[in-house]
C-alpha cells in the first residue's frame, strides 16, 4: 500500500472540505459556550436554592418543576405543608429513608433517595462528598397528580466539568415498567420500584450524555399504559428521524423556497437553504402549545424579538418560534427582517397541504 | 490581545482545517462542520485553561472527534432501516479520487477512521494518537494495520494494487 497516494487523497478531501466550510462564528461557539455555562450555574444555584432554603413553599417546587421537569397541564399538588427540621433533603424524614440508586459519576458519588414526610413524599438526588450536596423535591401524592412526573436533572457543574444526567421520577403505583424513549437509541426499559411505605413508585436512570430523551411511558402488568409524556417539542429534543416525505420537510421546503432560498433535503428532516452564499438549516421539532417563556428561559433561550403576534427565541446561534403545532428552527439566525419574512411565510404556508 | 480576540483569531485559523479532519472523519460536511462548532463551543467555556496548552486545536479535535464517534453510534441502531430512505450525506464537489476514498472509509468502523486519519492526514506519530484517542499505542498500531488492509480492498487505483503487490 502506497501511504504516500494514501496521504494526497486524504489532504486533497480535507482541503476540498475545508474550503466549503461555512463557520458559524466565533460568536456563536462563544455565547453557546457561555450560555451553557451560565445555565449550569443557574441549575445549580436554583437546586441549591431548592434544596436548602424552601423546598416545600410554592415557588421552591416551582422551581424545582422549572428546572426538571418539561411543562405539564394539570399537575395539582396538595397543600403546602408547614416547615419542618432539615432532613436528607431539606425536610424532615417521618419514615425510612430508601436509597432507590447510587452510583459515581466522575469520582464524585451520587444516591437517589425517597421518603416520607408527614402527607409528602420527598424524592431527589444527594452527590459529592459526604453525599452532602444535591436537592430534591416534596409533594402529596393524590389521584389528581399526574401518573409520571419526568425529570431530567442537570448536565453541567459550575466548574464546567461534565456531570450525571438522570431521567428520573416518581410514578404511579399502578406502573411495575417505565420506557424512555430516545432520538436514534434503543429505548430505555426501567422496572419502576416499589416502596411499600409510599403511594408511588420511581424510576431512576444515568442517561448517556448526548441522549435526547423524547417520551417516557409507564405501564402496569398487563403491558397496558398508565401514563404518557411526550417530550418531543422541547427545544433540547432534536428532530426525530423519520421516512423521507413524513416529516415537515415539505412544508420547511415550500416556506424557504418562498423566501427565495435553494432547498435540499438533509439527514433527520433537516432542510437546508441557501441564498446568496448564506445556507441556512431548519427543522422542526413537534409541540401542541407554544411552551412558556419562563420554559425556554429555563433552556437557555431569550426572546429574540417579536414578529407580529409571534415571538421569536435565540440561543445565541439559532432562532425559533411555534406555528402550526410546530416549533419551527432556523439556524444560523438570519437578519431581522428575514426573520420576519419566515415568520410570516410560516404562518401562511399551510403545514398540512405542503407536506 | 485580550482573551476574546485570542479565541476569535484562533477560531478563524482553526475552524476550516478541522472541519477538513472531521470530513474525513464522518463522512459528511455538515456533520462535521457541526461536531467542530459543538467543540469550539466547550472550548470557549474554558478557554482561559485551554489557550494555556500546548495544543489547544489537538483539545478541540480530540472533542469533535469524540462527538463525531457519538453521533456514530446514536446512528448504528437504525442506520440499516435508513439506508435505502436517507438522502446521501452532503459531500463538496469532488473528483472521483476523493469521492472513493470518502465512501471507503465511510465503509470502515469509526475505530479505525479516527486513527488512519490522525495518522495519513496529519502524520501524527502513534503515541500521540494513543493519547488523542484514549487507547494504547497497541491498538492504534493494530486499527491502522486493519483499516490500511481494509482500505486497499476497496480503492481501485492501480497504484494502490502495484504497491500491494509490491
Amino acid at each position: 500500500m502506497d501511504d504516500r497516494i494514501l496521504s494526497e487523497r486524504m489532504q486533497m478531501a480535507a482541503d476540498l472540505a475545508a474550503s466549503y466550510a461555512r463557520p458559524p462564528g466565533a460568536g456563536a461557539a462563544r455565547r453557546s459556550g457561555r450560555r451553557r455555562q451560565v445555565r449550569a450555574a443557574g441549575t445549580v444555584m436554583l437546586l441549591l436554592v431548592v434544596a436548602l432554603a424552601a423546598p416545600l413553599t410554592p415557588a421552591g417546587r416551582a422551581l424545582w418543576e422549572r428546572v426538571t421537569s418539561p411543562p405539564s397541564v394539570g399537575a395539582p399538588t396538595g397543600p403546602t405543608a408547614p416547615p419542618v427540621p432539615a432532613g436528607p433533603l431539606g425536610q424532615r424524614a417521618t419514615g425510612p429513608v430508601h436509597r432507590i440508586a447510587r452510583g459515581t459519576a466522575d469520582g464524585r458519588p451520587w444516591e437517589y433517595i425517597a421518603y416520607r414526610s408527614g402527607s409528602q413524599v420527598c424524592h431527589g438526588f444527594r452527590d459529592g462528598p459526604g453525599l452532602s450536596g444535591g436537592g430534591g423535591s416534596c409533594e402529596r401524592f393524590t389521584s389528581q397528580t399526574e401518573p409520571i412526573i419526568f425529570g431530567a436533572s442537570a448536565a453541567r457543574r459550575m466548574d464546567g466539568t461534565a456531570a450525571p444526567r438522570f431521567a428520573d421520577g416518581p410514578v404511579t403505583k399502578a406502573a411495575v415498567r417505565v420506557q424512555i424513549t430516545l432520538v436514534g437509541r434503543a429505548p430505555i426499559n426501567l422496572q419502576a420500584l416499589d416502596l411499600p411505605d409510599l403511594p408511588v413508585r420511581f424510576f431512576v436512570v444515568e442517561l448517556p450524555p448526548t441522549a435526547v430523551a423524547t417520551a417516557v411511558t409507564a405501564y402496569d402488568s398487563a403491558g397496558r399504559v398508565v401514563g404518557h409524556q411526550d417530550l418531543t417539542g422541547l427545544p433540547t429534543a432534536r428532530p426525530e428521524p423519520q421516512r423521507i416525505g413524513d416529516g415537515d420537510t415539505g412544508w420547511l421546503t415550500a416556506i424557504l423556497r418562498r423566501a427565495g432560498y435553494q432547498t435540499t433535503i438533509g439527514k433527520h428532516q433537516v432542510v437546508t437553504g441557501t441564498a446568496s452564499g448564506h445556507r441556512v438549516l431548519a427543522w422542526t421539532t413537534r409541540t401542541s402549545s407554544a411552551p412558556s417563556t419562563s420554559f425556554l428561559a429555563g433552556e437557555g433561550y431569550d426572546i429574540r424579538r417579536r414578529s407580529g403576534t409571534t415571538t421569536v427565541y435565540t440561543n445565541g446561534s439559532r432562532v425559533g418560534w411555534w406555528a402550526q403545532d410546530r416549533l419551527l428552527w432556523i439556524e444560523p439566525a438570519p437578519e431581522p427582517g428575514e426573520i420576519d419574512k419566515l415568520v410570516d411565510l410560516s404562518q401562511r404556508v399551510d403545514r398540512v397541504r405542503a407536506g | 490581545m485580550g482573551a476574546g480576540e485570542e479565541f476569535e483569531e484562533f477560531y478563524g485559523a482553526a475552524f476550516g482545517r478541522l472541519v477538513g479532519q472531521l470530513f474525513l472523519v464522518t463522512g459528511d460536511l455538515h456533520e462535521a462542520e457541526d461536531v467542530v462548532q459543538e467543540a469550539f463551543a466547550r472550548a470557549a467555556e474554558r478557554w482561559s485553561t485551554i489557550r494555556t496548552y500546548d495544543l489547544p486545536e489537538a483539545w478541540i479535535r480530540r472533542v469533535a472527534l469524540n462527538l463525531a464517534a457519538s453521533a456514530a453510534r446514536r446512528r448504528r441502531r437504525w442506520l440499516a432501516v435508513r439506508a435505502r430512505l436517507a438522502p446521501p450525506p452532503e459531500l463538496p464537489p469532488a473528483s472521483d479520487e476523493v469521492l472513493e476514498l470518502v465512501q471507503a472509509l465511510g465503509r470502515l468502523p469509526m475505530s479505525q477512521r479516527q486513527p488512519l486519519v490522525l495518522h495519513y492526514l496529519l502524520q501524527l506519530p502513534t503515541e500521540q494518537i494513543a493519547r488523542e484517542l484514549g487507547i494504547s499505542t497497541g491498538s492504534v498500531k493494530s486499527r491502522l494495520f486493519r483499516g490500511r488492509q481494509a482500505l486497499a480492498a476497496q480503492l481501485t487505483d492501480p497504484a494502490w494494487e502495484v504497491a500491494d503487490r509490491g
